[in-house]
């Protein structure tokens, strides 16, 4: 007995002096990823009170990145991959609580300058440039984000190994391109678009056949929409329509080119053929209801408001349950009416649209619609108690809504809303709160910065009162310090508190 | 059928006070200590020295899986099973012999007899003395269950509690069978043919008490076993570790579990053993 505990004793403490091998390695990295992850678990389950469990994880995960590099392992060995899979799972998880410290700078250095080691594993590539590109589009980064999709693209493959598309992968250009778009360099959005065009050509060519083909012509369509070339547009998904792998796509691909010839060729006619194949062959489709609201809007377009009128009551037949397009339906349907100047007649409608859907996007602008009806009307003191009514509404129902965290967007619509009324009404303390809630609420949101900048111009300005505003300025460069918005804000304080 | 229940509880009874003569144990300790050694080894699969013969032997026998942590600890109770049959047959053997044959002289009052000398000698008709006892509890437990099975899934509920109880029940009727056949070696001298054959046929003449002294011990398994089903919430809201000491802890009871077994089995033997050429007749 005393043999064999002496021969366990011998063999632990061989063990404990073995060195290090990739296997050990990785195994030991897979440990301190399973610590790591336990006490970062802690933090997601009590945010508010997570301290120094937060500080706590970071450290772990920092320490397992430093511990275990993947230097000194050769290529060839499977155990890389293993430990680069440790590793990305490592780094998305301290980017997780950069984020929640707002240490979003950090977080986003660390992924990346992690994609070159996950472009070992597409998987791990997919991960995390994910979750790289969630962070970037929260605002603020932009450009930061145009370099990472061109990576995307130049370094990715466009699809899996199955011969599948990646979306994320395939979109990136276009994205890029609408991100130049936005900025208002109008040149380079252009480039960006022809560059993305050669980009798909390549991709059908080298995927020719398969899924990613039709993925990528329909990416190239788009392209040609956004540099006003119709008609090579249209081709396109013409010639993806007759290829064996469109089947999946064929909705997609009819609705894409209705939008083309109604937006973009002027063409209605043409696009109502479209949007009725679309209807008619695929009905279960969930593209079927956008469809026949497309047609309402066609019909509407060839000023034939009877026909629009049919569609638009047709859409609220057969999709019953589809209530934010209904809802869209209904208030398309109110605007045409408008246009027919049949004001009796919309504004019940618009009032149809409030009370039947109070909680869609288009219930929620209707009695913005009256307001901006009454409005054109002269009649002031209707608009004024159409407004008014509108806060009311949207105050309450923000308030009804807060609580439930599936009905965040139509939370932060009716704030949105809210603050619009309020503005209007010239009740600019009531714009302020409104603006207020909306960037408290939702602090990760892209325009939270925006509503906080917009909240203290109207302090200045309109409420006069300095000392507010320099307050609301600080929370911008106390909640996101490395955002461009910050410098700016930091600017306006500076102005603010005048010469010391 | 009374005379054999009052047979099992005085051999409780005579188990429990030996129990203070710790040497009683060491034969079961040796093999739990082997039995630890084992999960030792296995959880430092990893490591250099180990990794070169450990790494194909936990592909073989489970899955890529378990050479990722804390996947390892939670498949480990279902690698160390498969592992344990080959180490219950060839070093189980050793050790249950020397149990038996230590038991066998303290009870008897053998003094010149040397349990670990005479368990050595016989190892080799242990060994294959206890392989078709063995076999037909694997056959019990792993492929009676694997029969009802369709397709990925099982059975559920009431029917699978059904299957489970019943197919303990029946391994342990199975290994009652057979429990006399390493004492009729040690203890006569017997051949692994005449063992067992002699072993059910002793079994059979006090079938209840036999099978009450294999039964009660080994229902300790069972809360074990409900544990052990539930590694993947001890990694995940413990420690992965944890199912490691477990594993030796149950070990550990096990020493505990065949004492009780071997002790009783011995005293029944010693009551009931009818004198033949070369065997010993019982001296209560």
């Amino acid at each position: 007995m005393a043999r064999l505990a002496w021969i366990a004793v011998a063999i632990s403490l061989l063990l404990a002096g073995c060195g290090q091998s990739p296997l050990s390695t990785r195994y030991h990295a897979e440990r301190d990823l399973w610590r790591a992850r336990q006490v970062e678990r802690r933090v997601w389950n009590n945010p508010e009170a997570a301290g120094s469990a937060r500080a706590d994880a970071i450290a772990l995960y920092e320490t397992m990145l430093d511990r275990y590099p993947t230097a000194g392992i050769s290529p060839a060995d499977p155990e890389l991959r293993a430990l680069i899979a440790a590793r990305t799972s490592a780094r998305l998880g301290l980017s997780r609580l950069y984020l929640q410290a707002r240490r979003t700078g950090r977080a986003v250095r660390l992924l990346t300058e992690a994609r070159g080691e996950a472009a070992i594993d597409l998987d791990f590539a997919i991960r995390l440039h994910t979750e790289l590109l969630q962070i970037l589009s929260a605002g603020g980064r932009e450009d930061t984000l145009a370099l990472v999709l061109q990576g995307m693209a130049d370094t990715l493959p466009a699809a899996d190994p199955d011969g599948k598309p990646i979306p994320l992968v395939i979109e990136a250009l276009i994205r890029r391109a609408d991100l130049i778009g936005q900025s208002g360099r109008r040149e380079e959005a252009i480039q960006a678009l022809s560059d993305a065009i050669t980009f798909y050509r390549e991709a059908e060519r080298k995927y020719s056949g398969t899924e990613t083909e039709i993925a990528a012509i329909v990416q190239r369509s788009k392209a040609e929409i956004r540099l006003g070339r119709y008609d090579e547009a249209e081709g396109a998904l013409e010639s993806a329509r007759s290829l064996p792998a469109a089947a999946k796509y064929e909705p997609e691909m009819l609705f894409s080119q209705a939008g083309l010839r109604l937006e973009g060729k002027k063409d209605a006619v043409g696009a109502l053929e479209l949007l009725h194949q679309l209807v008619t062959r695929f009905p279960e489709d969930a593209l079927a209801p956008q469809a026949q609201l497309q047609i309402g809007g066609a019909w509407a377009a060839l000023a034939l408001a009877d026909s629009a009128f049919a569609a638009f009551e047709l859409l609220e037949r057969k999709f019953p349950r589809q209530i934010e397009v209904v809802a869209q339906a209904r208030l398309s349907h109110a605007r045409t009416l408008t246009l027919e100047n049949r004001w009796p007649e919309a504004v019940r409608k618009l009032r149809s649209l409030q009370a039947d859907y109070p909680r869609t996007t288009a219930g929620m602008l209707a009695p913005l619609e009256l307001a901006g009806y009454y409005e054109k009307n002269g009649d002031t003191a209707a608009r004024r108690a159409a407004l008014l009514e509108a806060a009311a509404a949207y105050e309450r129902l923000a308030e009804e809504l807060a609580r439930d965290p599936q009905t965040r967007d139509l939370v932060r619509s009716a704030l949105d809303f809210l603050v619009e009324a309020t503005e209007k009404l010239g009740d600019y303390d009531r714009a302020v709160r409104a603006l207020l809630t909306r960037a408290d609420g939702f602090p990760g949101e892209s325009r939270s910065p925006l509503a906080y900048l917009r909240a203290a111009a109207l302090q200045e300005v309109e409420l006069h009162d300095r000392a507010a505003a320099i307050a609301t300025l600080e929370k911008i460069t106390q909640r996101y310090p490395d955002l461009p918005i910050a410098a700016h804000a930091r600017e306006r304080i500076g102005f603010l508190r005048g010469p010391s | 059928m009374l005379e054999q229940l009052n047979l099992t509880v005085w051999t409780w009874v005579e188990a429990f006070k030996d129990l203070r003569h710790g040497r009683l144990l060491l034969p079961l300790l040796f093999f739990a200590a082997v039995q630890s050694l084992v999960v030792l080894l296995l959880s430092q699969f990893y490591q250099p020295l180990l990794s070169f013969w450990m790494v194909p032997l936990l592909k073989a026998i489970q899955s890529e899986q378990s050479l990722h942590y804390p996947q390892f600890f939670a498949l480990l109770p279902e690698t160390f099973s498969r592992v344990n049959l080959v180490l219950d047959w060839v070093v189980g053997s050793l050790a249950f012999g020397a149990a038996f044959a230590t038991i066998w002289c303290f009870a008897a009052r053998v003094r010149e007899e040397r349990p670990w000398t005479t368990a050595r000698r016989r190892y080799l008709s242990l060994l294959f003395a206890r392989l078709p006892g063995l076999l037909l509890v694997l056959l019990v437990v792993a492929v009676i269950p694997a029969l009802f099975q369709s397709g990925e899934t099982g059975p559920t509920g009431n029917a699978l509690r059904a299957l489970r109880y019943g197919t303990f029940l029946l391994a342990v009727f199975v290994e009652s069978l057979f429990v006399f056949t390493p004492l009729l070696i040690v203890s006569e001298g017997r051949g692994v043919l005449s063992a067992l054959l002699g072993g059910p046929v002793l079994m059979l003449r006090v079938p209840l008490a036999t099978y009450l002294v294999v039964l009660v011990p080994s229902l300790a398994q069972l809360p074990i076993s409900a544990v052990l089903r539930r590694t993947d919430t001890i990694v995940r809201t413990l420690a992965p570790e944890l199912v490691g000491w477990l594993m030796v802890i149950t070990a550990l009871v096990y020493v505990f579990v065949n004492y009780f077994i071997v002790s009783s089995v011995v005293r029944i033997y010693g009551a009931r053993a009818v004198e033949e050429a070369g065997g010993r007749p019982w001296r209560a």
